[in-house]
């Protein structure tokens, strides 16, 4: 190993990714001082990020499949526009190790751990090995199962109800929920074509379904000189069809003793991982039982990222820089400190009264809040055309304050002053969430949002009426 | 210039080495003036639109922002079916795959009749009634707004 020296940098990184995270990485790049090119599809040629950015290369029609999702696209961009690395985002091409494997045999840097951890972490059944031998809890369950006979014998020892999951899955996709041993062979069935279409590999395994949990994921960075430190955790029990709607930081409904039981655990996991770069375990948090399970690891940089930032002021995306240049960490355990809360709302251009329809188009008016605490990463701009070929996060409006009821008071502000017109967007969800006293005490689970606030009709009907009036 | 020259010499031959060494089936980048298009299927050249076989869902010619026209023609006496969103409208499962119906082909009630695929929600499209399958009215791959007719339907006889 040849020693590198603290100053070493990049020269130019080509994003291969789009919407607000491509905006995201183009100022951490400036920030570092390093180029910064962007691949773009035909439909985002003309985006904020392309308009930042020193340089863009073509990589394909609007498609993902054809240009976003394509390995050689994006190796070959980097190539054609002169980078030393690729910084893939989060989505897309972030967790496939082909890219990763792509860039190391060209020569560019892949900003993320090699193929190889991706692997070990991604693929969930080999992640919860890895969790097995670090020591760290992981859900009452199964690895792989082959038969629905097996996954019974399984169901009946953790006791149903219980979720299928995909081994390649992840990010809330690819689970079944099973409640009763009767549906079991029908859903397996279903489970096992969905994950091969999806993912492209139909391993299925068992998990104990807890019903009352907190999702709560702890921030890593480790750079490749084996130093690694934790940034807190951040609680994402606010989840609509297990996508994220509502992050914070840090988890402040749990005992401080369970803070630093998540902390070592995932600390230990991305040792035994030989983790490098940025990367996320995600637990389940039993409150009936106070403890936790590990549920899976994210190695790349999260779409919630920036509340770990606002509550210890460290930059994730420099941090995934500076490690991927093959300089040490520019802080210590010591040196991260947790102060004051922070919250983050997806605004997500869906009909919240339709259904949660996605509403792309043209946006006429774009006003968003700002102010001290407030923080938007967003690639919108009054004229900006939501194009229907991607995912719905129009913006992240991340609100700070001392403690959570501050930050509470700061984002209602803030919302109330939030201001869209052309697409119908999810700000009035976000206000509903922060005016309801469960929210307000911290007293929510993963199934709050559909089982109480959505399912509350008093609750929907402003906004189907809004909508309605919206329409004209 | 003459600098610049060899550097882009350099750069396609990085880029062609990187596809020799790849399984990848073709390459079309472009950056300024420089565009590089490489390819394992000589057919491909020289195209401006690339035939690429991606996964689901992905076609030939990939949407531009071309509409269909917003007033078809329904046949005297057929149901139209209009599209419930905008979205990218996809006439198969996947590259390749059979077109889930096409024109004269008899359909149920609930049989998909194409994909309307928005924001990565793929909304399937169903005739709502039983019948034949009497216009189609977008192209594959083709944008299309809420409420554009996609299909006409002529309803069964009634028994």
């Amino acid at each position: 190993m040849t020693a590198v020296t603290q100053t070493s940098t990049l020269r130019r990184v080509l994003v291969a990714n789009r919407g607000e995270i491509a905006v995201r990485i183009v100022r951490a790049c400036r920030d570092e001082g390093v180029e910064v090119v962007v691949a773009v599809s035909d439909a985002d040629q003309d985006s904020l990020a392309a308009r930042l950015a020193d340089g863009i290369v073509h990589i394909g029609p609007p498609s993902p499949t054809q240009s976003y999702l394509r390995v050689g696209q994006i190796v070959c961009a980097a190539l054609l526009a002169r980078c030393d690395a690729v910084h893939p985002g989060y989505g897309f091409l972030s967790e496939r190790p082909a890219l990763a494997e792509a860039c190391a045999a060209n020569g560019l840097v892949f900003v993320g751990p090699g193929a190889d951890v991706i692997r070990r972490g991604g693929d969930k059944v080999a992640a919860r090995a890895a969790a097995r031998r670090a020591g760290v809890p992981v859900g009452a369950g199964s690895d792989t199962v082959e038969t629905v006979r097996a996954a019974m014998d399984i169901g009946a020892d953790i006791g149903f109800p219980v979720l299928l999951k995909a081994a390649a899955g992840g990010g809330g996709r690819g689970m079944v929920r099973v409640d009763d041993p009767a549906e079991l062979a029908t859903r397996f069935a279903v489970a096992s074509s969905e994950a091969l279409s999806a993912f492209g590999d139909g391993r299925l395994y068992v998990e104990r379904l807890v019903e009352n949990a907190r999702h709560v994921e702890v921030q890593l960075l480790a750079d490749t000189y084996g130093n690694i430190v934790h940034l807190g955790d951040r609680d994402c029990s606010l989840q609509r069809r297990y996508q994220k709607v509502l992050e914070e930081a840090p988890a402040s409904a749990l005992p401080a003793a369970l803070h630093h039981r998540l902390a070592e655990a995932a600390v230990a996991l991305g040792r035994e991982l030989d983790y490098v770069g940025a990367g996320t375990v995600e637990f389940l948090v039993d409150l009936d039982r106070d403890e936790f399970v590990f549920l899976e690891v994210n190695t790349r940089v999260q779409v919630e990222h920036p509340v770990t930032e606002m509550v210890t002021g460290v930059d994730i995306v420099r941090e995934q820089l500076r490690i991927a240049a093959g300089s040490p960490l520019s802080l210590t355990q010591d040196d991260v400190v947790v102060s004051g809360h922070s919250i983050e709302c997806r605004i997500n251009a869906e009909s919240v009264g339709s259904g949660f329809a996605p509403s792309p188009g043209r946006v006429v008016r774009w006003s968003p809040p700002d102010g001290p605490g407030i923080r938007l990463d967003t690639h919108v701009f009054t004229g900006y055309d939501v194009p229907p070929h991607y995912d719905s996060l129009l913006a992240k409006l991340i609100v700070g304050g001392t403690d959570r009821d501050d930050a509470i008071r700061n984002l209602r502000a803030a919302l109330a002053a939030f201001e869209v017109d052309g697409v119908d967007t999810t700000i009035e969800l976000h206000q509903r969430i922060v005016d309801h006293p469960d929210f307000q005490t911290d007293n929510v689970n993963t199934k709050w949002l559909e089982r109480v606030l959505l399912a509350d009709p008093a609750s929907m009907s402003s906004t189907t009426q809004r909508d309605a009036a919206a329409r004209g | 210039m003459e600098h610049k020259l060899s550097s882009d010499l350099e750069v396609i031959k990085a880029i062609v080495d990187a596809f020799e060494r790849s399984d990848w089936a073709e390459i079309d980048v472009r950056s300024g003036s420089l565009r590089i298009h490489l390819s394992t299927q000589p057919q491909a050249f020289p195209g401006s639109a690339p035939e690429i076989p991606a996964g689901p869902p992905a076609v030939s010619n990939d949407t531009a922002d071309v509409r269909p026209t917003k007033t078809a023609a329904i046949p005297a006496g057929a149901h139209a079916v209009l599209s419930p969103s905008p979205g990218i409208f996809w006439r198969s499962p996947y590259p390749g795959a059979p077109l889930f119906a096409d024109l004269g082909d008899d359909v149920q009630s609930g049989s998909t009749l194409a994909i309307v695929e928005v924001m990565k929600l793929m909304n399937h499209i169903s005739s709502g009634i039983p019948g034949t399958v009497v216009g189609v009215f977008v192209e594959n791959g083709m944008r299309v707004d809420r409420g554009d007719t996609l299909f006409a339907v002529q309803p069964s006889a009634s028994p």
